[in-house]
């Protein structure tokens, strides 16, 4: 036989467990809604930022194409807002985003501290870091000239700087991937350091050599950024991500663009 | 008969275990039974986390229509989270020390005091019943944790159900120290309510001191008396390591967080025991 007092107690914390429960699963913001509301998805991207944004309407690039299936997934249409600050200054404060251009920053934001400080960051989907690109395979640095091309947003260029002067290198700032293509072409720099997708894509385009640099300096992953506080827009993407893990989207998409680790 | 038998005593150290677990176990029983502690306890997470959280969110989010103008690593729902913990554990433990007044009242306290049982037996019974229950009361807020972003491992989990243990200790003996010099309900009432929150105001709980300054900055930006106050309550401490662990930001450490309640439970239950031996 139960004591009915026992079970009056049980009953009791029960039901002030299924509140809390009931309570959190209230939506804490009104950032989806509004989107689905509108209709449309907007995303600021940089012009171009290859393999990510390539600006080619054909092979439109990784995040487009990851954030027009996320715009599926959640039964909207995708708008994409192109951010020339972006890809020429590393300074997420003189991009001048703000929520009315778009909800979703993409196309070279990566999971570190310093994005995590001023945006949400949304799932995990490409390994990224520092990375050197040039002509034949490079065993040491000591004393040679590299082009340095620091577009992401995110990356310790803090780490990146005392680890060249570390290495005796003497660094050139480039200020966009064509800049550093032509630069290492011509000889005018033995090599390029830059964000790793990045990296590998332009040793592929040109038949060069890439690695992993910096023993120490951390690697991070690339992410959407969203604003801070809009959780339910980014339990949406996350949902969307989780699919497309299991369906094997992120992946073909990867593939399709050549995104492979470097070795 | 001839044989004398002889009638085994259990060990004094079994006596008082048996002793610490049932005046543990009445403890917990009883807050159980008291529903307006309950009530107390899912009260306070709700009003804390989705009215202020929720209300106060959109200004603490470094922009709203305009571009970016401060960055912090956590929105003002995650900043606030571990703090209500605290607030939680802070009512429930100060709170259930009010038993002893209760038990002095109803003759109860003489008759434990009387049977075989330590004083620091019944003590410990009875700090750590309160700070069962509210570790209880605590991790209730933890299920508001999807509601405010904050993500966490089952390894942070039991770290976070550590501190929040440590906290609770200190409180409850705090709370004892206090219903030892009281001689009323009302009065309990009255003056737990005028340590508890002040203490979690002044707990860099609700408000953050900006991440970004320094030391002499901060003194520049806000009240010197505040961030003094700030700087002298341990409670600070306490509610920057569940930070730490939680969200994974913290101004201090979390082993400061950490020092400073071991401390704090030291010196409040040796008051209590103290206050338990002369009464």
């Amino acid at each position: 036989m139960v004591d009915p007092g026992k079970l009056r107690n049980v009953i009791s914390f029960g039901a002030v467990v299924a509140l809390l429960v009931a309570v959190s699963l209230l939506p804490p913001d009104t950032s989806l809604r509004e989107i689905e509301r509108v209709g449309a998805l907007r995303a600021c991207v940089p012009s171009t930022y290859p393999p990510l944004v390539t600006g080619d309407p054909e092979r439109p690039g990784v995040d487009i194409e990851l954030l027009r299936a996320v715009a599926d997934h959640m039964g909207v249409s995708m708008i994409i807002a192109e951010n020339q600050a972006m890809g020429r200054d590393f300074n997420p404060r003189n991009w001048n985003l703000n929520r009315a251009q778009c909800q979703i920053v993409a196309g070279g934001v990566v999971n570190s501290a310093q994005t995590r400080s001023f945006l949400e960051t949304g799932p995990e989907y490409a390994e990224t870091g520092w990375a050197l690109v040039s002509q034949q395979a490079l065993q040491s640095l000591s004393g040679l000239t590299v082009g340095t091309l620091a577009l992401v947003s995110g990356l310790d260029r803090i780490g990146l700087a005392s680890y060249l002067r570390a290495q005796g290198v003497t660094a050139r700032v480039m200020t966009s991937p064509e800049a550093l293509v032509a630069a290492i072409a011509d000889g005018s720099v033995d090599a390029g350091v830059t964000e790793a997708m990045m990296a590998s894509g332009l040793a592929r385009e040109n038949g060069w050599a890439v690695r992993w640099i910096g023993e120490g300096l951390p690697r991070h992953h690339l992410v959407f950024g969203f604003w801070k506080g809009d959780i339910t827009l980014k339990r949406a993407v996350t949902a969307a991500f989780a699919d497309f893990s299991v369906n094997g989207k992120i992946a073909s998409i990867l593939e399709k663009y050549d995104v492979t680790s470097i070795e | 008969m001839n044989e004398v038998e002889t009638i085994r005593r259990p060990h004094p150290f079994m006596v008082q275990l048996g002793g610490l677990y049932g005046l543990w176990l009445r403890e917990v029983r009883r807050a159980f039974r008291d529903r307006g502690q309950l009530i107390g306890g899912v009260s306070r997470p709700i009003l804390w986390v989705i009215i202020l959280g929720i209300g106060l969110n959109p200004y603490f989010r470094g922009e709203v229509y305009g571009s970016v103008t401060f960055v912090v690593p956590f929105t003002y729902l995650q900043f606030i989270f571990p703090g209500v913990i605290a607030l939680n554990i802070m009512f429930t433990s100060v709170q259930s020390a009010v038993s002893v007044i209760w038990d002095r009242e109803f003759g109860y306290l003489r008759e434990v005091l009387v049977s075989p049982l330590s004083r620091g037996t019944v003590l410990l019974g009875k700090v750590l019943g309160g700070a069962t229950v509210a570790v209880l009361h605590g991790a209730l807020v933890l299920i508001l944790a999807r509601f405010a972003d904050v993500t966490f491992t089952p390894m942070q989990a039991l770290q976070a159900l550590g501190l929040m243990a440590l906290l609770a200790f200190a409180l409850t003996s705090l709370g004892v120290v206090i219903a030892n010099r009281i001689r009323s309900f009302e009065g309990f009432g009255i003056f737990s309510n005028a340590v508890i929150l002040p203490l979690y105001f002044t707990s860099s709980s609700i408000f953050p001191l900006d991440p970004a300054l320094s030391q002499a900055q901060t003194r520049v930006v806000y009240p010197d008396w505040l961030v003094t106050i700030v700087q002298y309550n341990p409670l600070t401490y306490a509610v920057d390591s569940l930070r730490s662990v939680l969200i994974n930001y913290s101004q201090f450490g979390v082993w400061t967080g950490v020092t400073v309640m071991l401390v704090c439970s030291v010196v409040f239950f040796t008051i209590a025991l103290l206050d338990f031996r002369r009464a």
